[in-house]
Formats: structure tokens, sequence, C-alpha cells
């Protein structure tokens, strides 16, 4: 529909909106920045949520469910025949699903190697061909095409693959189609024989899943109870999916920090829209007496403002969806690099979507409802004779006391969770509402303490900003609401980048302590770089070579380390069997209130359980865990907690040797190598040929935390974009708000300038006005800011049951209010200059 | 009690501004009456209470005392609803600041009160041009009020008063903003609109020359009724202003 065929009073809020670019785009920002961060959080948690689920569902094809031993250990094939024979099985497809590199020129690339029984296995899975033939029993190997280009490998080419037999090689036999399981793993799946699995698996005659697709009609609930009374013992059969649990569960604590960004950032947004709108309709006041004059009624007159809000709301949704979008792409390539996994390409959902509509034009109307409403009841007599005091004179009380309730909910969660009363599930839920009811209650709140900030402010600006800095405060105090809002949105920006900045300074100092606690040894040797939780990338590696490292000249001690999935009391948890030394317990990273003798009960076949995972299962030291072994359920003695950031602290830790006991460690997953003393930089070099020599890994310390600072930084770069976007537009706000104050003191101004006052002295009266705006910013919202990141490290206990030390990090607060300072210089530059420029005798004729 | 015969019927109008000591009493128990037809205009020096009068006639405040009663209803007993629709369908005003929405055209804003009064946009758009046509602005009917003369907006703003054809016509100084040509041409205006077409109309204006156009002139001091003139129909203007002048 052309504009000119608009209803007349669309028309009109078109024009109007047009006649204001800069206050609209201020808006629709307001509503973009608070949507698209909702969004991007949305489908980046559902994009990597869904990797697990599609990964596995690609890797099973038709079948429903698998038996597997525990730690993925080998078990005999023929257990597939006697599987088949149940009723509700229609196939019963061995499979060998088994982590190796695939060593190539660049370094080792972590796939997951399928060997499969090429007559059995399309009961499950479709395999389609785009170059090449099918493999067959003798030697070789399929690819994915996409995967292969990539690589630059060709048909017919050689391959070596790292197992737990060494360095093995087949050639390309084909090239598949990247669809089904040819897409697991990001498509770093090789297929082969199952014969040639078993034999470089060394798994003859074994298999270590079966997977099965179940007649039609089957319930799946059925079919799993009677193929668990087939079972041996240490087998256990389960929905494939079932897997990423633990990689879920790893996910959590940077899920809850997004969670709480976005939803701040929703509240920051809404105070932005608050004000631009509040200025807007101040300047329409006289209009809306028009309307009212020429027959509006009040409603007629709030409906017009709140149709207007709710288009705002409908363009920002979508601009912002779009945008969110856009984000959740680089997002996504954060994330993984955290998981160290191919994640899908974010996808808009019905429920980002749905989440996008309803909060976008609610928060829109919700932020423009009350002054829409107010608008709509005003006596227009007096606005249309232009004898109303400017806007925003007054902080109506009914925000002040909106904002006490709102604080006092926030601080009636915050019990809640001190004292316990909620589970971790629906702490997770409040956690974020809970801030963001102290945040926008802080901010309605501020009229209350507004007047004394203002004077502290001017005691403080008065001395270095003289006459100017004065009027510049006054001129503030005479707009309350309006300085309220903008302070409000100026301070929600550093209330967000101290708050949340502070928990991810902290968190990621405690990462490194615990990385230079659990990372002792000089280097290790590993098959491919480990992902976080998937526990795909985990290759075995021969014992043998642990023995043939020792050798090296400057080599004190070899550590052997393995780490995989397990089940511990019902949950998923990752099983750390290691050589714990018991004159080294920092090793551990041990948590606090641990009993003396840990190290020693633990050489003892005890165990020690991460935070997380005894905060799940409400396990204590002394406790009993349930473990499920190979050899059966196990009751192990938990001799201690430890803090660990592996598999979001969902940990069991056992001496390597006490595990050998339970399961069936093949080969060793990394060694671990402590240099001789000196000896360090020669072993440097004489490990880097060794491992070159037979595509190994290598790692020094510190290449490993750098490793893991990479895989970090894009989320955590995220977090901090998403901080500075809060503050661009918060900015934008100040500008706005400045522009206002300008041009409703024009006549001020002019009166000034005809006095005597100089151009610089107005301009300094408008920086003055921004710094003023800055301070009295900056005073509550580096207290709420130190409230928030205590309130973000509190719960932390309670949810993943473990708390890093709360410390404040002065420098970001110096930091956040340098750039609080230099945005509100920035942003006073161009009101300031406008005011400078004033003509004197149009600016004292002004109306 | 109001007897029915009156378009305008007001009784011991008072309204006060502020309270305790900073009060100010615009309008001290004021008695008037319009009948229909009849081109009223109100004079008086400034702080007589004559607009503060003009706008509760015209439902756009609320008195302290007494009543208002246009076509025999009393604006006390309706809610603000009542009142909205009242000015929407049988008032028209005229400002003397214009009041025009600037980012509408000359047309959108004339046909403004039908189409809040939910007459269709075609309906709204067709009479707009005849009132238009009225003031003999059609030519300028796509124009934006800011690329309009004084006069013209002001002529804009009658053509809008007249759109929703009101029972009564309120004008506070009309002339206010124009220079003589145009404030000439707008009284001739209201004029016609008076004699040609039984318009009636109370105007509020402080200047003699236009008050003479009326059939009566009402004087008010200190917000009180001072003095009350009928005219003789069709004089001229000069003599009008002559004895008008000579009193004041």
């Amino acid at each position: 529909m052309s504009p000119s065929r608009l209803p007349t009073l669309w028309r009109y809020s078109l024009r109007q909106t047009q006649r204001r670019p800069a206050r609209a785009v201020l808006t629709l920002l307001g509503i973009v920045i608070g949507v698209a961060t909702i969004v991007a959080v949305s489908v980046t948690t559902q994009a990597a949520r869904r990797a697990y689920r599609e990964m596995f569902e690609a890797l099973t094809g038709r079948a429903s469910l698998e038996v597997v031993a525990e730690a993925m250990a080998g078990f005999e094939a023929e257990q597939a025949q006697e599987l088949m024979s149940l009723p509700l099985v229609m196939a019963a497809v061995p499979l060998i699903q088994k982590p190796a590199a695939l060593v190539t020129s660049s370094g080792p690339i972590p796939v997951t190697v399928l060997g499969i029984d090429a007559d059995r296995d399309r009961a499950a899975r479709d395999y389609e061909l785009e170059q090449g033939h099918f493999i067959g029993e003798e030697p070789g190997v399929l690819l994915g095409h996409e995967f292969a280009s990539t690589h630059g490998i060709a048909l017919g080419a050689t391959v070596r693959l790292l197992t737990i037999s060494g360095l093995v090689e087949a050639p390309v036999v084909g090239l598949l189609q990247s669809s089904g399981a040819a897409r697991f793993h990001g498509g770093a799946v090789v297929f082969m024989a199952l014969s040639q699995a078993q034999r470089h698996f060394d798994l003859a005659g074994k298999v270590n899943s079966v997977q099965l697709v179940l007649a039609d009609g089957a319930e799946i609930g059925q079919a799993e109870a009677a193929i668990r009374k087939r079972l041996n013992v240490g087998q256990t059969v389960r929905v494939p999916s079932d897997r990423g649990q633990l990689a879920q569960d790893s996910l959590l604590n940077i899920e809850q920090i997004l969670a709480v960004l976005s939803v701040v950032s929703m509240v920051a947004g809404a105070f932005v829209i608050l004000n631009a709108f509040q200025m807007n309709l101040a300047e329409r006041r006289r209009q809306f007496a028009i309307l009212r004059a020429l027959g509006a009624t009040r409603l007629q007159v709030t409906s017009l403002l709140l149709r207007e809000a709710a288009a705002y709301g409908v363009a920002g949704t979508a601009l912002g969806i779009a945008a969110g979008m856009a984000i959740s792409l680089s997002l996504t390539g954060g994330m993984e690099r955290l998981l160290g996994t191919a994640v899908p390409s974010p996808a808009l959902t019905l429920e980002p979507l749905a989440l996008a509509i309803l909060l976008g034009p609610a928060m829109t109307l919700l932020a423009t409802f009350g002054p829409a409403r107010r608008a709509g009841r005003r006596a227009p007599i007096d606005d249309l004779l232009g004898k109303t005091p400017p806007a925003g004179t007054k902080m109506p009380r009914r925000w002040a006391a909106a904002g006490l309730v709102l604080i006092t909910a926030c601080g009636l969660i915050d019990m809640a969770f001190i004292r316990g009363w909620l589970t971790p599930a629906l702490g997770r839920l409040l956690l974020p509402a809970a801030m963001v009811l102290g945040l926008a209650g802080s901010v309605l709140a501020l009229g209350v303490v507004l007047g004394p900030l203002m004077r502290l402010v001017g005691a403080i600006l008065g001395p270095l900003f003289g006459i100017e800095g004065r009027l510049a405060v006054r001129q503030l105090r005479r707009h309350a609401s309006r300085t309220a809002l903008t302070v409000g949105a100026l301070m929600v920006a550093i209330v967000i980048t101290i708050g949340p900045g502070n928990e991810i300074r902290s968190a990621l100092d405690n990462l490194h302590a615990w990385f230079d606690n659990v990372a002792g040894a000089n280097f290790h040797v590993l098959g491919a770089d480990t992902d976080l939780g998937f526990s795909l990338n985990i290759v075995s590696l021969p014992e043998s070579l642990g023995d043939e490292l020792a050798q090296l000249d400057g080599v004190e001690r070899v550590d052997r380390g393995n780490w995989f999935p397990v089940r511990a009391g019902g949950r998923q948890a990752l099983l750390i069997a290691a050589t714990y030394s018991p004159d080294r317990p920092e090793q551990l990273n041990p948590a606090k209130g641990n009993p003396p003798g840990v190290m020693e009960r633990l050489a003892l076949g005890e165990v020690v359980i991460g935070t997380a995972l005894a905060q799940s299962l409400q396990l204590d030291v002394g406790d009993e865990l349930e473990l499920a072994t190979s050899k059966g359920p196990r009751k192990l003695r938990v001799a201690g907690k430890c803090n660990q950031y592996h598999a979001g602290g969902m940990t069991v830790h056992m001496q390597r040797e006490a595990a050998g006991k339970w399961f069936d460690l093949e080969g060793a997953h990394v060694f671990s190598i402590t240099a001789d003393k000196d000896k360090a930089s020669t072993l440097a070099s004489e490990l880097k040929a060794f491992c070159r020599q037979r595509g190994l890994l290598l790692h020094s310390r510190e290449q490993l935390r750098r490793n893991m600072d990479r895989r970090s930084a894009g989320t955590i770069g995220f977090l901090w974009v998403l901080m500075a976007l809060v503050f661009v537009v918060a900015s934008l706000g100040i500008a706005n708000t400045l522009t206002m104050n300008v041009l409703e003191q024009t006549r001020e101004l002019g009166l000034l300038r005809a006095i005597g006052m100089r151009r610089n002295q107005v301009r300094k009266m408008v920086l003055a006005q921004a710094s003023a705006i800055a301070l009295a910013s900056a005073i509550p919202g580096v207290v709420l800011g130190i409230v928030l990141a205590y309130m973000m490290n509190l719960p932390a206990e309670w949810l993943t049951g473990h708390r890093p030390p709360f410390e404040i990090h002065l420098w970001l607060l110096a930091a956040a209010l340098a750039v609080t300072l230099c945005v509100a210089v920035v942003a006073a530059i161009i009101p300031a200059d406008r005011a400078a420029r004033l003509r004197i005798v149009p600016a004292l004729h002004y109306e | 009690m109001n007897d029915g015969m009156h378009t305008v019927d007001v009784r011991g109008l008072t309204k006060v501004f502020g309270a305790g000591e900073g009060a100010v009493e615009a309008l001290r128990g004021v008695d008037l009456q319009v009948a229909r037809g009849e081109f009223v205009a109100v004079m008086g020096p400034s702080g007589s209470g004559k607009s503060t009068l003009l706008y509760l006639i015209g439902a756009l405040d609320t008195p302290t005392a007494g009543t208002v009663c246009i076509d025999g209803v009393d604006l006390s007993r309706m809610d603000d609803n009542g009142l909205a629709l009242l000015r929407r369908q049988r008032i028209g005003f005229i400002f003397q600041a214009f009041n025009l929405l600037d980012v509408l055209t000359a047309e959108e804003n004339v046909s403004l009160p039908l189409v809040i009064d939910g007459v269709s946009e075609v309906e709204a758009g067709r009479r707009a041009a005849e009132s238009l046509g009225l003031v003999g602005m059609s030519g300028r009917r796509h124009h934006l009020p800011g690329q309009l003369s004084g006069g013209e907006q002001q002529r804009l703003a009658i053509a809008r008063a007249l759109v929703t054809r009101p029972l009564l016509l309120l004008a506070d100084e009309p002339t206010g903003n124009l220079d003589s040509a145009n404030s000439d041409q707008i009284m001739r205006l209201l004029c016609s609109l008076a004699e040609e077409h039984g318009q009636t109309i109370l105007m509020v204006t402080h200047d003699a020359r236009w008050a003479a156009a009326a059939n009566r002139v009402i004087r008010l001091r200190d917000g009180r009724v001072a003095d009350e003139q009928t005219l003789p129909a069709a004089r001229a203007y000069p003599q009008v202003v002559r004895e008008l002048e000579s009193q004041l």
C-alpha cells in the first residue's frame, strides 16, 4: 500500500516518524537489540542442542535403540543375532564406532570410524555413492564427498588412520554423498568393513554397538524392557541421542550467562524505547491536544500511540529476528570452537520465532503503555496554549513504587536461592527473571534517589565546569523523569558490563587457575584435539607408546590418562582415570571442605566427584556413588569433591589402576609427560619429531592453555560485543536526551548568549550535562553492577555445586567508568555543537 | 434553567486557576446566552477571561462553578467521552495559532475530525474538498500547512472547523496572528458564514474592528461581563468601529 493510500491517521503517524528519523532509529534499535539477543541466544542454544540430536540421528538412521557396553567397550558380535530373535526387533545391526585420527600433512583430524557389516547395515542406514564403489571385505574406506574435498583427499588416495593399533593405511574406495550417516560428526566419518575395524581396534570377533531397528508399531519403552532382559553384565540399551546429555550439561553454565545477558539487554532496550517514546510524546503534546480538541477521545489518542508503538514493535522485531540470525551465525562459530565439533547452521525454529514475536511487540507495548495512556488522559487546554511545563519534569511516584516492588521481588527470589528453597532447575529459570526484576526496579526507583544523586553530581562537577556545570545540572534536575530514564539506560549498560563482565573475568581466572592445577605436566600427547562433552574425539593410543615416550632423553615421568562417558547415579558423567599423585592434591582442583587423606583413599579405589555431579545427585563425602561399570553396577565411596570445568563439573575421578578393574580401558587417551628439570626445551624438539613420525598430536601446557582460551574466545567475544552494543544504544539515548534538552533550552540559550555567554561556554554546558549523566549513571551503576556480579556468583553454588571465589576486578570498574564517560562525551558532540551554533534572535523568539 | 432556545447557555460560570494564595479567578459568575444563528463577539483586555470562557464553552476545560449548556445539554453531566463526542460533532474550533497538524496536507487536516468520527476515508475526503471549496482553498488541498501563508492556514482551520457542519463555531482571536489584509479576508469569511449559512459563531477578539462584524458584542473585565451591546445588522465596518473605539 502506498503511503497516500494509507488511512489518514496512519499517514500522520508515518510522516511524524519520518520527521524524526534519528529518534525512530533509536526506538527501533532498542527493540532490535533486545529481540536480536534473545533470538541469537535461543537459536544458537537450540543449534548446539540440535547438534547432539541430529548427529546421533544421522548416525543411527532408522535404528531407534542401541545396545552398548559401558565405556563403549567391545562385546561379542553374535549378540546381534540373539537380539534379532526378539519379536519387536526388525533388524539388529552390528557396528563398531571408534574415535580415531586421520593423519594429514596439516596434523591429525579427529574422525569417527564406523565399522559396518555391508550386508546388514542397510537395514539401518542409507548410503548414496557419489564416486567409486562400496566397501567389501578387502581394505578400503569410504569418506563423505564434502569432507574428502575439504581435506584434499581424492578417490583412490591412501589415508593414514591413527588407531589403538598405531598408524594404519587404507585406500579410499568410494566417496559418499553428504547425507545420512556421512553427516555424522560434521562429516568426519570414515566407513570401513566391520572385519577391518575389528582388526584395527583390537576387537576380533567383537563389536561395540548393536543398533536396533524396531518392528512397525513397536513401542520403544516396551522394546527397551524386552531387550534389557537379554543384556549381559555391563551392557545397556539406550536411545542413541542420549549420548548428548553430557555435552548438554557441559553447556549449562554458558547458556545460563547467555540467558541472563539476553534478558538484561531486553530490559536495556525497553528503557531506551521508553525514553525515546517519552520524548516523542513530549514533543507532540500540542498535536494530541489538537486531536482532543477536534473530538478525539482519550482512548483514540492512546490507541493511536499504541498503534505506533506496535508498528515499531513489529518492525523492530522483524529487524531483530534478522539481526539475531546474523549474530547467531558468528555465535554458532564460537560454539563450534567451544565444543570442538560441528554445530548445524542456525535455523529459525518456532520457539525463538514465537519468543521474538511475543517479546518484541510486548516489550514495546509494555514500555509505551504508561506514557501513551497518560498522553490520552491529559487535559488538552494547557497543551494547546503551551502552558504546561516542559516534558519529563516530574518522575511519576508510581514508577518509584513499582521499582521498589520489583526490587523486593528480586530480593525474595535471591533469598529463596540462598535458603535453598528452589530446586536447581527452578533456580536456572528464575535467576534471569530475578535479575531483570532487580534491574528494571532499580531504574524505576531512580526517582527516589535522583535528587540527592544530582546534588552530589553537581558538587563533583561544579569545580570542574564552573557556572556551566551548575546550569547543566539544574537543567537535568528540571527534567527529572527524562534524566532518570537516560541515566537508567546508561546505568543498565554499566551494570551489565560490570556484573556479567566481572563474573566472566572471574570465571576465566578460575579456569586458568584450574588449568594450571590439572595440567601440571609439561607436555601432552594425544591422538586428536578433544571435544567438549561429546567424547567423540577421544582417540585410544597404544599403551606401548607410553613406554617409548619414557625412553626419550629428558623425560622424568609419563602418566597415562583415560576419559569416557559413564552413567553415575543414573546421570551421564565423564569418568577421568589418571595417575593421581598423593603429593600433588591440587591435580584434582579439590573443593573446599574435603577431609584429609583424599588422595590416599583415591588410591584405595574410592572416587572423587565433580561438584556439579555431587550437587545433581545430592552426594557428599562419605556417600556411595553408583557407577555403571563393565562389570555391572558398583557402589564406590566418595572420597572427596573437586571443582572441575570438564563436562561442566559432571565428572568422576579414579586412579587409572582402579578404573582398570571396572572398565575395559583400551589403551590410553593421553600421555602426560613431565620433563626433567632444565631439559624441557630439548625434550620439546625430540617430542615433536616423535609425534610427527607417528601422526600424534603434541601440546605443550602453554599450547593447551592457548587452545582453551581460543575455544572460549568466540563465545566470550560475543558477550563483550553484546555489552558494547548496549552501550551504543545507551549513548544514542544520551544524544537523544541532550538534543531534547537543547531544543527546550533554545530560548534560555538565546538569552544566555544575548547577555554575553560565548559559544564555547554553551558547548561546555552541554558537555557538562553529558558528564553529569555519565557520573549519575556510574555511581549507582557501579554499585548495582557489583551487586549483580555477586548475585550471579551466589547461585553458582546451588546450580553447579561450585562457586568461584567472588572478587571485584577494579580494572573492569575503571574501564566501565572510562567507557561511560567517553560514550557520554561522544554523544554530546552534536547536540553541543547545535547549541553553540544557535542564532540569538530566532532563539529568543523560539516557542 | 435552560429554556432550550439557546445554542449556548452559560450560568454563573466561575473558573479559578491554582489554589491558596496563588489562586487566580479567571471568571467570576458569568452568564451568557447565544441564540441559534447568532454571531457574538467577546471582547476585553488581556486577562479578562475571554479565552477561558471560550474554552469552557468548547468543553476543553471544566468550570470551578456554574453550568454550560450546549443546545440544551448540560456539559457537567457528560463524561470525557461524551465531551469528546460533543466537540467532534457539534463544535468547530478556530484558534489564533491555527493548530494545524503540520505533517498532514490541507485536505488531510480538514478531513481529520471526520476520520476521528469514523467517517470513511473516501467520504471524509469528499466533504473535506467541499469545505476547502467553501473557504476558497480548493487549489491548495495538497499543500502542507508550512507551505501556506498565515491567512491560508487560518482559512484551512476554518474549513476544518466547518467540515462537521457544527452547531457552534468557536473562534479564539482568529485574526491574532494575521496582517490586516488577511485578517479582513478571514472576517469576511466568518461574516458570510453567519449571514449566508446561519452559522452560530462565538468569537473572542481584542480588536474592535473585527468585533464590529458580530450581531452582539460582550465585554468582559476582570472575569465579569462588564457590558453587552447588540449591533444593528448590515452596517458598514468603519462606522461600527468608530462607535466601539469611542466607547473603549
